[in-house]
């Protein structure tokens, strides 16, 4: 093929080659295209040497580069990245560079490069556009959960009053009906001061600062924390003839948590436990040790959960919105808190029926433990 | 005696603060609501008149910072100053211009720059406080500035300009 007609096409696909001089200046070879042709405003011969870099202040920063190419030894090309320059009336000229030596030739390829540079400005200009819109999404979320919270910390003043006259009221230990309406009335109201504290232990956590996260410093007592919750519980799995069965960590079974969150962590599942077992049913909280961390199981003979709920049992409102989902937080609040200490939670469907909660948290370093029955 | 000096100046900061718009407003007094993202480096020229100087801004519109894209700092070599400009509505950016202040440092060394809170036409919304800002203006000359308006674009980069010509 003919050096003219391969000038011809590389001109018609917005080619413009230039030959790199021994003085640093660069001439034109073969046909120009049109947006270089109106770049030079025509002023120049192909035969006059010019100063690309003055042409394209870009190029200031790709000829070091390139001169790496042109010395010759190593890579016999090199591409920059593309760059946009502004015509006259305002045109967006979108150019790429490379450096190229062929035989003794250095030469510089400038090439306008539209579709690729629209192709790839539609994909990032979405991507971000989906990043901003996420970011005020998020926003707006924690704006929301932050009223949400004022309202549920207001609500929680008045309850106390609430809560203090039933108790004055209970102490009198007022006969017949009114003693049982008074019990009822004290009950939901403990019910409902019990599920404020759940929602704003959720926003407390979900707010800590991320220092917070994956805390290595607190550490607490397991055996301590599971005796306590487990004596709470006994009563009203009592009272519904359910027998908590458990094992007990030895004494120095320190864990990587927190003791007040520990607590609310076990008393969720165990309230679950005894809700769902049915009557007669037995409840068993299981302790196992392993090289780096201890499970605590809780296993119940109840119902257990439907298939359909299981995947998304730890996230909010989890397992539905209604009366026996309590506020759907319960779960969630275990996920989150045990995530933060750097622990993990499931839940597994027992085989003769019934649920298994589990959490499995970090020994802390001093831990001493041994298991004992 | 006339003098005419042409010099390097690099927009930086984090995706969508409005450097484009910036550059757009001061060089062809213009404003677009339609967002577009730039690809690379964009550069255009604007002459400013200082009695009898006459200073060419070379501005190198960098794309912005963010996961998708890292600034190239090799594109700051040559430049004699910097606006780092960030977004009043999002004060994240005004931490991304914070680390990319330092990348330029340590490149250029300590050359003339600018700090630009842009979107001032938005002032309703901005997640910077009165005492953030304060803290800013004693470390920085902050100008906010409005693309949009036109509000404080010209100051700011005439600042610029003038710090340029005074070394």
């Amino acid at each position: 093929m003919e050096i003219s007609i391969v000038s011809s096409i590389l001109a018609s696909l917005g080619k413009v080659v230039l030959e790199r001089q021994v003085d640093g200046t660069f001439l034109q070879r073969g046909d120009a295209p049109d947006w270089y042709t109106r770049m030079t405003r025509g002023v120049l011969l192909a035969s006059t040497p010019i100063r690309v870099e003055a042409m394209f202040p870009f190029l200031e920063v790709f000829l070091p580069e390139a001169e790496a190419v042109w010395q010759g030894g190593g890579a016999t090309r090199l591409d920059s990245d593309v760059w946009c320059e502004t015509a006259e009336g305002g045109e967006e000229l979108p150019l790429e560079a490379t450096a190229l030596l062929v035989g003794t030739s250095r030469l510089l390829v400038i090439t306008r490069s539209d579709e690729l540079f629209h192709e790839r400005r539609l994909v990032l200009q979405r991507a971000r556009e989906l990043r901003i819109t996420y970011d005020a999404l998020s926003r707006e979320i924690e704006q929301k959960d932050i009223l949400v919270h004022c309202i549920v910390h207001d609500l929680a003043s008045p309850l106390q009053t609430i809560l203090g006259v039933l108790s004055s009221l209970d102490e009198r230990d007022p006969p017949g009906e009114d003693g049982v309406m008074i019990d009822l009335a004290l009950d939901a109201a403990l019910r409902q001061r019990s599920m404020i504290r759940e929602i704003l232990s959720v926003f407390a956590s979900e707010h800590e600062g991320p220092d917070a996260a994956h805390e290595e410093t607190v550490v607490c007592d397991l055996r301590a924390g599971l005796t306590r919750v487990v004596a709470e519980h006994e009563l009203t799995a009592r009272g519904r003839n359910v027998r908590i069965e458990r094992d007990m960590p030895p004494p120095g079974s320190l864990v990587v948590a927190d003791e007040p969150r520990l607590v609310r962590v076990l008393a969720n599942l165990l309230d679950n436990a005894v809700r769902h077992s049915p009557v007669g049913g037995n409840i068993r909280v299981r302790v196992r040790e392993e090289d780096t961390s201890i499970e605590v199981s809780v296993e119940d003979e109840g119902p257990g959960v439907p298939p359909s709920l299981a995947p998304r049992l730890f996230q909010r409102f989890g397992r539905g919105i209604g009366p026996e989902a309590g506020t759907g937080l319960g779960l969630y609040f275990c996920r989150i808190t045990v995530e933060r200490w750097g622990g993990t939670i499931g839940y597994a469907a027992l085989p003769e029926g019934g649920s298994r909660f589990w959490f499995r948290l970090r020994k802390a370093p001093t831990s001493t433990g041994a298991m004992a029955a | 005696m006339s003098t005419l000096e042409k010099r390097k100046v690099c927009l930086l900061g984090a995706t969508g603060v409005g450097k484009t718009s910036l550059v757009a407003r001061f060089v062809r007094s213009i404003f677009s609501d339609r967002y577009q993202t730039t690809i690379g480096t964009k550069i255009e020229t604007k002459h400013l008149v200082y009695g009898e100087h006459v200073l060419v801004l070379v501005l190198w519109d960098l794309s912005g910072e963010d996961e998708f894209q890292r600034v190239r700092l090799s594109y700051l070599r040559g430049a004699a100053g910097y606006l780092l400009v960030a977004d009043g509505t999002r004060r994240a950016t005004v931490e991304t211009a914070m680390a990319l202040h330092q990348a330029a440092a340590e490149h250029l060394g300590d050359v003339p720059r600018v700090l630009v809170l842009n979107k001032a036409d938005l002032r309703d919304f901005w997640e910077l406080d009165d005492a953030y800002e304060r803290e800013l203006a004693s470390r920085w000359p902050v100008f906010e500035t409005s693309a949009k308006t036109g509000a404080g674009v010209e100051e700011a980069f005439r600042a610029l300009g003038n710090a340029l010509l005074q070394r």
